[in-house]
C-alpha cells in the first residue's frame, strides 16, 4: 500500500531523512514515532506529495508516486496536527466540508457530509461557524474532511493531542472503526500510551533513520530481556527472596515491595505455574499474579536515548 | 476538466463569495467612485468660454502639475482633454486595485504560514490552483469594478451632458490588463516571501521602484549615479506594468492604434511570464515557508 525505497531528504547539508525503507501493507494501523527533529514531518510531507524527495522512491498502491500525481492524492485523507485557524473560519462547518467535497468532486456531497457529521456527533453543530468550534470539534471536522473522499489511506498527525479524555476516546474509536472498514491508517503521535492502544505496527525513526519497525508485542519483547512478575501475597515471610534464589533457577532476580513479590524471569518461557506451585508449597497463597510489560513509552526511550547505537548495530547484524 | 482547473474553480468561488460578504471591497469601490465623482465634477469646472483648461480647477491643477513632471505637460494636457472621464477612470480605479492586490497578498502570506494552503493541497489542489483561484477572484472583481465605474460615468454623462469618449472605452481594457499584471506581481512576491508582511513590503517596494523608474531617475540623482540609474531604469521598464500602461496611453493619445495594441500585448506577455515564473518557483519552494 505504502512503500518507500531509500527515501532521503536533504536541506543543504542537513540530512533530515536518510534512506528510509518503509513497507506498510493495506489495512494496517501503523504508528510512526520519533523525537522532535527525527525526520517524521519531512517523511510525511514526502509521502503526501507536499515536498519532493532528494533521492529514493515512493510507491503508493504499487504505483510510483510524485507530487504531480493528484489522482493518487485523491485516495489519501490527511489530518494535519493543527487545523489552520482563522483562515476559513468565516464558514460554517457544513460550508467548510462542502468546499472540500467540491475539491474532491463528490457525486452526492450532502449525503456524505451528513453521514460523517452524524458519525462523530457533530451534526447539531453543522451550521455553527468554524471559528466557534472547540479543539475537539475542529479535530473531528478535520477527520471528516479527510474521510470525505472515502480514502484508502488515512494520515493522522497528532490526532489526539490537546483533546480531553472523552475527545480522545471518540477519536480513538473513530480511528479503529475506520480501520475495521479496511482503511490503512498511518499515525504520527507523541502520545505513546494511545499509540500502544491503537497501532498494530510501530516504526521508530531517529536522525532520519529507521531504528525499529515491528509489531507492538515483538518490539517490546525484543527490548526487554526479562519478564517481570508482580505477585501479591497475603504475607511476605522473611528470607523469601533468598529461598526463591536458591530453589528456582529460572528466577534471575527477586525483591519484595510490601506484600508484593517481584521476580524477574527469562523471557523464553511461561514460569507462572512453577512459581505458583513453589509459593503454595511454602503455604503462601498468590492473591494476584500480574506480568508487568514494558510500555511503548519505555521502549521508545530505550530505543531513542539509551540504545540507539546498540539497536542500530543489532538491526544491521540481522 | 483537469484537477487543477477544477480546484481553481472550487477555491475561486469561495474566495469570491468571501470578498462579496465582507465590507472591504465595497469600501474600496465607494472610495473609487467618490474620487471619480470629484474628478468628473472638476472637469465640468475646468471648462470656460475658451474650452477645457485644467488649471482652472484646483484638483486638476494639482494632479496635472504632478503628472507633468513625469510625463510632460503636453501629454497631460492631451490626456485631460481626451474627455471628462478618462483621467477620472484611471485615478478612481486605484483604491480598488490596491485593495484587491494587497488583500490577496496578505491572504496568501497568512494562509501559507498557517498551513491552510497545504491543507487545500491535500484536497487535492496544488499551489498553482490556489493562486489561480485568488487571481480569478481579483480578475472578476476588477471587471465588476470597471463596469461599475463605466456605469457611473454613463450616468454622470447623462446628468451633466458630458460625452463618453472612445478614449474612456479604450482605457478600460488597458486598466484591466495593467491590473492583471500587478496582481501577477502580487502572486510572485507572495510565492517568494515567507510571510504576509514581507510579501506586502516587497510589493510596495516593487510598486515604488517601478513608479520611480517610470517617472525618471534623473529627477532623483545626478552625475555618475544618474547614468547608472538611467541604465537601471531602462532595464527595469521592461518588467514594469506601468511602462506598458504608459506606452499604450501615449500611443492612444498620439492616435497610434498599432502601438496601443503592442503595449497591451507587452502587458499580457509580462503577466504570463510572471505567472509562469511564480508557478515554477512555487513548485520548487513548496506551499509552506
Amino acid at each position: 500500500m505504502i512503500r518507500t525505497v531509500g527515501l532521503t531528504k536533504k536541506y543543504g547539508n542537513l540530512v533530515a531523512v536518510d534512506g528510509l525503507d518503509l513497507n506498510i501493507p493495506a489495512g494496517e494501523i501503523y504508528g510512526f514515532l520519533g523525537p522532535n527533529g527525527a525526520g517524521k514531518t519531512s517523511t510525511i510531507k514526502m509521502l503526501l506529495g507536499i515536498s519532493r524527495p532528494s533521492s529514493g522512491e515512493i510507491f503508493l498502491f504499487d504505483e510510483p508516486y510524485t507530487p504531480e500525481r493528484l489522482d493518487l492524492r485523491r485516495r489519501i485523507g490527511v489530518v494535519p496536527e493543527k487545523h489552520p485557524q482563522g483562515t476559513w473560519s468565516w464558514m460554517t462547518g457544513r460550508e467548510y466540508l462542502e468546499l472540500f467535497a467540491d475539491l474532491f468532486a463528490l457525486s452526492s456531497p450532502q449525503q456524505r457530509i451528513g453521514h460523517l457529521l452524524e458519525q462523530v456527533q457533530l451534526a447539531e453543530f453543522r451550521d455553527k461557524r468554524v471559528k466557534e468550534y472547540s479543539r475537539g470539534m475542529l479535530q473531528k471536522l478535520s477527520i471528516i474532511r479527510a474521510l470525505l473522499p472515502d480514502p484508502d489511506i488515512l494520515f493522522l498527525d497528532e490526532p489526539i493531542s490537546g483533546l480531553d479524555p472523552l475527545g480522545i476516546k471518540q477519536i480513538r474509536d473513530l480511528i479503529l472503526s475506520e480501520n475495521r472498514e479496511g482503511r490503512t491508517i498511518f499515525i504520527s503521535s507523541h502520545l505513546l500510551s494511545e499509540m500502544e492502544k491503537i497501532c498494530g505496527r510501530i516504526a521508530v525513526i531517529f536522525k532520519g533513520r529507521l531504528l525499529a519497525e515491528d509489531t507492538m508485542d515483538a518490539l517490546l519483547a525484543r527490548l526487554s530481556k526479562d519478564r517481570e512478575m508482580h505477585i501479591e501475597l497475603e504475607e511476605v515471610p522473611d528470607g523469601l527472596t533468598e529461598k526463591i534464589a536458591a530453589n528456582l533457577p529460572f528466577v534471575r532476580e527477586s525483591a519484595c515491595e510490601g506484600k508484593t513479590l517481584i521476580v524477574k524471569v527469562a523471557r523464553d518461557g511461561d514460569y507462572r505455574r512453577p512459581l505458583s506451585e513453589y509459593l503454595i508449597k511454602l503455604n503462601l497463597i498468590p492473591l494476584r499474579f500480574q506480568e508487568k510489560t514494558l510500555s511503548l513509552e519505555e521502549a521508545f526511550v530505550t530505543i531513542t536515548r539509551e540504545n540507539i547505537n546498540l539497536f542500530a548495530a543489532s538491526e544491521d547484524s540481522q | 476538466m483537469s484537477d487543477r482547473l477544477h480546484a481553481t474553480i472550487a477555491i475561486g468561488r469561495r474566495r469570491l463569495y468571501e470578498s462579496l460578504i465582507h465590507p472591504g471591497y465595497y469600501v474600496a469601490l465607494t472610495a473609487g467612485l467618490a474620487v471619480a465623482y470629484a474628478f468628473a465634477a472638476g472637469f465640468v469646472r475646468s471648462i470656460d468660454s475658451s474650452g477645457f483648461d485644467y488649471t482652472l480647477n484646483p484638483l486638476y491643477n494639482f494632479v496635472g502639475g504632478m503628472m507633468s513632471g513625469a510625463f510632460g505637460a503636453p501629454f497631460v494636457g492631451r490626456v485631460f482633454a481626451r474627455g471628462p472621464f478618462l483621467f477620472a477612470a484611471h485615478i478612481s480605479f486605484l483604491p480598488v486595485l490596491l485593495y484587491l492586490a494587497m488583500t490577496s497578498i496578505y491572504r496568501f502570506g497568512t494562509e501559507k504560514s498557517s498551513g491552510a494552503i497545504e491543507l487545500l493541497c491535500y484536497g487535492p489542489a496544488d499551489g498553482t490552483s490556489y493562486f489561480l483561484a485568488s487571481l480569478s477572484k481579483d480578475v472578476i472583481l476588477t471587471a465588476v469594478s470597471l463596469a461599475a465605474f463605466l456605469g457611473f460615468f454613463v450616468a454622470a454623462g447623462l446628468v451633466e451632458n458630458l460625452a463618453i469618449t472612445t478614449a474612456l472605452l479604450v482605457s478600460l481594457p488597458l486598466l484591466f490588463f495593467s491590473a492583471l499584471c500587478i496582481y501577477a506581481y502580487g502572486v510572485l512576491v507572495s510565492v517568494i516571501s515567507d510571510g504576509a508582511n514581507t510579501a506586502l513590503a516587497l510589493f510596495i517596494t516593487g510598486v515604488l521602484v517601478f513608479g520611480i523608474s517610470l517617472v525618471g531617475s534623473q529627477a532623483i540623482v545626478g552625475g555618475y549615479l544618474q547614468s547608472l540609474s538611467t541604465v537601471a531604469a531602462w532595464v527595469l521598464k521592461w518588467f514594469s506594468p506601468f511602462f506598458y500602461w504608459s506606452f499604450s496611453m501615449k500611443a492612444w493619445s498620439n492616435d497610434q492604434i498599432g502601438l496601443l495594441f503592442v503595449g497591451l500585448l507587452g502587458q499580457m506577455v509580462l503577466t504570463t511570464t510572471v505567472l509562469v515564473g511564480s508557478h515554477f518557483l512555487l513548485k520548487a519552494k513548496g506551499v509552506r515557508p
